[in-house]
């Protein structure tokens, strides 16, 4: 089986490194790219520019915080493009704004996750994201 | 050739009839005689033996305002013969009584050719009273016009002419000497701006709607104000216009208070939604490097992996630096301005010098004029500004050429503008809104910047009045921020003193 191709847009690397760390962890087979904000991820997700030779994505996972263009703006884009509209995409954010959760939801996310403190609790995290994202989840067939 | 009604017995006719009063006086002012009705509008009495008694009145001395003489005019017309009509003279008793009379006179001269002169007498105080009367309602609608600041106007599209009441003079600051009362002359004291729909407004009038616009206009001092018009268009039974009639309302003071609550609202509801989005970045700004900085933390403790010590440092690093910009933004979030006479050469001399101290003297800085005129404003509010435009200049600054950098002070429309540009990165036009956002940035987390910096001056220069923009970028001119400050809050001249 072909592996899940996920976008990661996250601007602080270390955040990047730390779902790495995780993905790797829980030995998730996943090709995992990751972008530093909404005007990167829309670019890559219309193959535009240096990213002419993308793959194209199964998953979306989304800072909401993010220079340029944030994660709700960029939400706001891929729901509104009609070529990008069925891309699941999940909110991986610090945020626990219940206007951030509502907003997000509105624009059809696919999902709402708050990045927990506790390390333990974001590896957990990460695995249930793993296994639902990866595992369980139906995806519909994508051009490329 | 006399005619019938000139011979004699007709004449005596007519002066016993009682329809005219005559009264012959001497040439030294005596009264000599008068007919039965000239003896009652004189109060004269008959003394049977001494004939006329002496006038029981005096004339009152002239007044313009009435339009009456101090006497008969008996010694001019004497002299001269030219006959005089209408004066009007008025009669004083002793008791209290006024009679007002107008009266016309001609010299007469009898066989012997002795000069005297004929007075034909009128009643006119029925007639100066009502003048008089309405001479005092035009004072007090005047007045009242003063006070409540409403000026009427008629336009007489038969005459082509425009009659202003004196509140009208007042409110556009001329006279009437100098005033042509003509539409093209007021259509030329509406200011250039508001020109089309006042123009607009008279069309729909002359069309039949009812005339109501509010514009400004320009006193010959320069001086703008604002008024509201209010009129009505009248028609012949044919339906062509034959006047125009009006108020004019001077709404310069309403407006401007309206303008000042809309600031302040609008400057509240800015603060409330700052004050949101701080407490929302205590959400996400504050506990991103705290949840980062535990992980790390937790790792270390767990696995004792050296290469975690430069990651926690570096998100505490990062922690402090958001705490201490944030703390410096909410300083000035809600201080006012402490104002006082400026000189922009020492504010922008401290501003540079704090960033040397901090390590980022390398720029090259031209001033326009050199020297700076001096503003007012708060010194040290205005040196943080500064001091934060500079420190972006340099944050942002491009890395194949030097740092150069022009401040440009000029005043305009009652306003300083301040001027900084750079030959830096600039801002594209899509993020121009987003910069003044407090904790926005447009780079990813590059170590840097908190996005702190231009919420801070958006802050400091609207504690001032004032608004700050960043222009468009232009290919390779990099960032041209503009500043633009109110004279004092109270100060409403045009021309600033040098």
């Amino acid at each position: 089986m072909k592996p899940i191709t996920i976008l990661l847009a996250e601007d602080s690397p270390e955040d990047v490194e730390l779902i790495r760390e995780a993905f790797d962890y829980h030995r998730f087979s996943a090709d995992l790219h990751a972008v530093r904000d909404g005007v990167e991820a829309l670019a890559f997700l219309r193959r535009e520019g240096e990213y002419a030779d993308a793959p194209t994505p199964d998953l979306l996972l989304l800072d909401l915080n993010m220079p340029r263009k944030d994660g709700r703006e960029t939400l706001a884009e891929v729901k509104a493009d009609p070529a990008l509209h069925t891309l699941p995409v999940v909110i991986l954010t610090t945020s626990t704004a219940e206007s951030d959760i509502v907003e997000s939801y509105t624009r059809q996310a696919s999902a709402f996750l708050t990045k927990p403190v506790d390390f333990d609790a974001f590896l957990e995290l990460i695995r249930q994201l793993g296994e639902f994202w990866l595992t369980a989840v139906r995806y519909p067939t994508r051009a490329g | 050739m006399r005619g019938e009604l000139e011979s004699g017995p007709l004449l005596t006719a007519l002066l016993d009839s009682g329809v005219v009063a005559v009264a012959l006086f001497d040439a030294d002012g005596t009264i000599r005689d008068a007919n039965e009705r000239g003896r009652r509008l004189l109060d004269l009495a008959v003394d049977e033996e001494a004939g006329l008694r002496p006038p029981p009145w005096q004339v009152a001395p002239a007044d313009p305002d009435l339009g009456t003489e101090g006497a008969f005019p008996v010694a001019a017309v004497a002299t001269t013969g030219a006959p005089l009509r209408n004066v009007r003279l008025t009669l004083v008793w002793p008791e209290g009584g006024i009679r007002y009379i107008a009266v016309d006179a001609a010299r007469v001269e009898d066989a012997e050719g002795t000069r005297r002169v004929l007075f034909s007498l009128r009643d006119a105080t029925e007639r100066i009273l009502a003048e008089q009367a309405l001479r005092q309602r035009e004072a007090e609608l005047a007045e009242a016009q003063e006070i409540a600041g409403l000026g009427n106007w008629v336009s007489d599209f038969t005459t082509d002419t425009l009659r202003w009441s004196d509140q009208v003079y007042r409110i556009f600051g001329l006279t009437r000497a100098e005033w042509p009362g003509t539409r093209e002359a007021f259509m030329a004291s509406v200011h250039p701006e508001d020109h089309d729909r006042v123009q607009a407004a008279v069309d729909a009038a002359l069309a039949g709607a009812a005339y109501d616009v509010e514009h400004r206009i320009l006193r010959p001092s320069g001086e703008v104000r604002h008024v509201h018009q209010r009129g009505r268009v009248d028609f012949d039974t044919q339906g062509r216009p034959t006047r125009m009639v009006g108020t004019v309302l001077d709404v310069t003071e309403p407006r401007e208070a309206a303008r000042a609550l809309e600031q302040s609202r609008a400057a509240l509801e800015r603060q409330n939604s700052e004050l949101r989005r701080l407490a929302e970045v205590a959400a996400h700004h504050l506990q991103e490097p705290v949840r980062r900085a535990t992980v790390y933390a937790q790792r270390l403790a767990r696995d004792g992996s050296a290469a975690d010590w430069p990651h926690l440092h570096d998100q505490l690093a990062r922690m402090n630096r958001l705490v201490a910009d944030l703390q410096r933004y909410l300083a000035y979030q809600t201080r006012e301005p402490e104002r006082s006479p400026v000189a922009l050469d020492a504010v922008i001399a401290a501003a540079r010098d704090r960033l040397r101290d901090e390590g980022h003297g390398d720029l090259t800085l031209t001033l326009e004029p050199d020297p700076l005129p001096t503003v007012e404003a708060d010194p040290a509010q205005l040196t943080e500004a500064l001091h934060q435009l500079l420190d972006n200049a340099v944050r942002y600054r491009r890395p194949d050429r030097p740092l150069q950098v022009h401040l440009a002070v000029r005043w305009r429309d009652g306003r300083w503008e301040l001027e900084l540009s750079d030959n830096g990165q600039g801002v594209e036009p899509d993020y121009r809104d987003r910069v003044f956002r407090l904790f926005e940035r447009l780079q990813p987390d590059d170590g840097g910047g908190t996005g702190v910096g231009l919420a801070l001056v958006r802050r400091i220069v609207e504690n001032h009045g004032g608004e700050v923009t960043i222009a468009p970028r232009q290919p390779e001119s990099g960032t041209l921020v503009r500043l633009s400050l109110p004279a004092a809050p109270a100060d409403t001249r045009r021309d600033h003193p040098r």
